[in-house]
């Protein structure tokens, strides 16, 4: 991770401030290249890092986040908010306060992610620091993400097979018991992230099983029973050092009816179809636009305001966008999670979400562990462990 | 709890000199919609929002791909689906600005939770919307939130009680001579969370298991935030067990510590400390009194007993529609407590190897003072684990 760590510098060199501050989650683990724990959960508090042009980079934060942060690896300074003194925000506010003033920053231009920050953290900067002259950086922080390094690549790729081998472990848990006594949804959906996390990877975000009905929409509390015939959505987002990927896979609990099979094989044909168009000099919007075009030419319906994908990286949804707006172009070392949804025979909404890279020559699948190419079935034997 | 948030709103808002309330925060979003979904945080450059005008219906505004979710658990039956421009806050803004111009008056306020907006997303609103006056209305959301209804009181109750019973429920199954890797333990946890019931969705409930040199920190192995790892408890070792649940979107914050046997002597020393500032919180705690004057109370009370506290920390917080919320009880809030507030009380001490020992407590502020909640056993002392089978 050495050239992402490089590249940071030369960005941060580059721009015209002379010092740049992320308190976004996903900013801060992309630039300090750490990750917190939980911290989306956590609205008032909140940590931040600090990139001077020159000189070691600090870290912002509260006690119990501080030594999570030198585990991995942090070399920069560290600034540890007292929270026993001030709370929430105001405790932010006051450490960066005196960050900048102690690193002579106080009276200078400094980047801020402004699609991060909140109005009201501004507003205390501001008034804490008045001579300081403030400046989005989120074009900088879009720029340097949206193009991932081969070491940024390789965590995406390793987080892939953790996710995939973790869904298929689950099913095979499945297997054999919907009957007698038979899983929960939950029990199932918890089965994925504990299979997940024991291959290798450092977490999960989203987690989401669908069964039968409760699959026409987008999410639903994971309760009730798995019954058989049942077409189903595993959706899961995982991380692996700070890195992430965002997959979906379907099933159907016993063996699937030609009509599952058929909605299935529609889904894929129009993956197919995006994939020929997934490829560097391509505008996001065109690749949508092919996608939409070929559904109409055969007559498959699919979930067209959605979009069609998104990129991953040091968060599970972010830049560049594959719908009808976004006209970034597409470039070596992007990363997309490819993801067209159709409709199943009952209204479900199905997806066979992969992970691919863009190359020089056109993509590559990271998330390559099994192919999907048909519905999983659970119909082995029980497996109880 | 629909009735009785809807209520509190409403006439919060009829008082109010604001026209609207115009709120961003995933966790306010939550609270106004009673929409449990747990993802929002999880996208920050997705916009979600509720209008809450004076006079009418409120409105959820949300991205089309959320929308069925939403209602499908929300009390609020108006959407404004929108098709996303990705990283651009332009389409959230198209709707909210035409939402508002036909609903509140041109001289009205509209108040913005601008402690969780965007400051990009805010500059565009006030950009289309410069003939309104947009304001703060954290203080306002601050105090709805910060004062549980029966209803809100009753659920955090509830998913207390459930996660001291989750961990006393992994606690039984801790032996010394058959011991299991803290990744078991850990995974126990999350097991009796969900045979009880309690929500588990992806990083909405963690659980850790730590012990030895390893619960000497909060996040011991980062980044592999509670997972656990391959270390085997010894015989007289502590073990701190955590559970950060939910249900229905409400919220728990837990901490247990058991011992590897019979307790130590210096075990029950240390682990006397954290009793005792819980016994002088809960003697202390009512309405009135202010969270700073709570705070230099139970600094005191651990004082004179020789208790070493755990520094720069507060030693509590609120709890709600997220796990960590006011009020604080340190020095810098001047919070007063009132009937209704639910607070997480957090006392770490230094165990006797360096373990961070924790007893996390569910507090319900009351009228006379007030209650410890969701005790699945008497915490005045540790889990001591048995021997064998």
């Amino acid at each position: 991770m050495d050239l992402l760590e490089q590249k940071i510098k030369t960005a941060v060199a580059a721009c015209e401030c002379d010092a740049v501050i992320a308190v976004g989650v996903d900013n801060f683990n992309y630039l300090s290249q750490t990750v917190l724990p939980f911290a989306e959960y956590y609205p008032e508090r909140k940590a931040a890092v600090l990139i001077p042009k020159e000189g070691t980079p600090t870290i912002v934060c509260p006690l119990d986040w501080s030594q999570a942060l030198r585990d991995q690896g942090w070399k920069g300074e560290m600034v540890i908010y007292d929270e026993t003194e001030a709370v929430g925000q105001e405790a932010l506010v006051k450490s960066i306060e005196q960050l900048l003033v102690s690193e002579q920053f106080d009276k200078n231009r400094v980047g801020i992610d402004n699609a991060r920050v909140t109005k009201g953290l501004m507003v205390d900067l501001s008034q804490s620091l008045p001579e300081v002259e403030w400046e989005s950086v989120d074009p900088m922080i879009r720029g340097l993400r949206i193009i991932k390094t081969p070491g940024e690549v390789s965590r995406i790729e390793a987080v892939c097979k953790h996710a995939d081998r973790g869904i298929i472990y689950a099913l095979m848990h499945l297997e054999g018991s919907h009957e007698n006594p038979g899983y929960s949804v939950a029990e199932f959906t918890e089965r994925i992230r504990v299979h997940v996390n024991e291959n290798g990877a450092s977490g999960v975000g989203i987690l989401n099983t669908s069964f039968g009905s409760d699959g026409q929409i987008y999410y639903t509390p994971q309760e009730g029973w798995i019954k058989m015939g049942d077409l189903f959505r595993m959706d899961v987002s995982a991380h692996y050092l700070g890195y992430w990927t965002n997959i979906g896979r379907m099933g159907v609990t016993g063996r699937p009816t030609p009509e599952q099979k058929a909605a299935y094989s529609e889904n894929l044909q129009l993956k197919e179809n995006a994939l020929e168009m997934l490829k560097p000099g391509v505008a996001c919007n065109e690749v949508y636009a092919h996608v939409a075009h070929t559904a109409e030419k055969q007559a498959i319906g699919f979930w067209k305001d959605v979009g069609i994908g998104h990129g991953v990286g040091a968060s599970h949804h972010e830049p560049p966008y594959l719908n009808l707006s976004c006209s970034t172009e597409l470039k070596p070392g992007m990363v997309i999670a490819l993801d067209v949804y159709t409709y199943g025979p009952r209204k479900e909404l199905i997806h066979s979400k992969d992970i691919y890279e863009i190359t020089e020559k056109g993509n590559r699948k990271l998330s390559w562990y099994r192919a999907w190419s048909e519905l999983y079935k659970t119909t082995g034997f029980r497996a109880t462990h | 709890m629909k009735q009785e948030i809807k209520e509190k709103v409403s006439n919060t808002l009829q008082e109010s000199d604001l026209e609207a309330l115009l709120v961003f925060g995933a966790d306010n979003v939550q609270y106004l919609s009673g929409a449990h979904l747990h993802y929002p945080v999880a996208y920050p450059d997705r916009y979600i929002a509720i209008f809450w005008p004076k006079e009418g219906d409120p409105v959820c505004i949300l991205p089309v791909e959320w929308e069925t979710s939403f209602l499908n658990l929300s009390w609020i039956t108006k959407t404004r689906g929108y098709v996303e421009k990705p990283g651009s806050p332009s389409a959230i803004t198209e709707v909210v600005t035409h939402l508002v111009n036909t609903t509140v008056r041109k001289t009205g306020g509209i108040g913005v939770d601008t402690n969780r907006i965007p400051l990009n997303l805010y500059n565009r609103l006030e950009g289309s919307l410069e003939e309104y006056h947009l304001e703060s209305c954290d203080t306002l959301l601050k105090d709805l939130r910060i004062i549980k209804t029966p209803k809100e009181l009753e659920l955090l109750t509830e998913v207390a009680k459930r996660t001291d019973h989750t961990i006393a429920g992994q606690a039984h199954h801790v032996l010394v001579v058959q011991a299991s890797t803290e990744m078991s333990n850990t995974e126990n946890i999350r097991v009796h969370a969900l045979e009880r019931e309690l929500d588990e969705v992806g990083h909405h409930a963690i659980a850790q298991a730590t012990s030895g040199p390893n619960s000497a920190k909060f996040w011991p192995n980062a980044p592999m935030y509670g997972i656990g790892f391959d270390r085997v408890p010894k015989h007289h070792d502590m073990m701190r067990m955590e559970l950060v649940g939910t249900l229905n979107g409400y919220w728990s914050n837990g901490a247990r510590m058991l011992t590897m046997g019979e307790i130590t002597a210096e075990q029950k020393a240390a682990y006397q400390g954290l009793v005792a500032v819980r016994e002088a919180a809960v003697a202390a705690i009512k309405p009135g009194l202010k969270c700073s004057e709570l705070y230099q109370t139970l600094r005191a009370a651990a004082d004179e007993k020789g208790i070493e506290l755990l520094n720069r920390m507060a030693l509590g917080h609120g709890v709600g529609v997220t796990n960590f919320e006011p009020p604080y009880i340190s020095r810098g809030d001047d919070t007063e407590l009132q009937s209704g507030m639910v607070i997480v009380l957090n006392p770490i001490v230094p165990g006797p190897a360096g373990e961070l020992m924790m007893g996390k407590d569910t507090v319900i502020v009351t009228e006379e003072g007030c209650r410890i909640v969701g005790w699945y056993k008497d915490w005045r002392e540790p889990f001591i684990s048995n021997y064998t089978y």
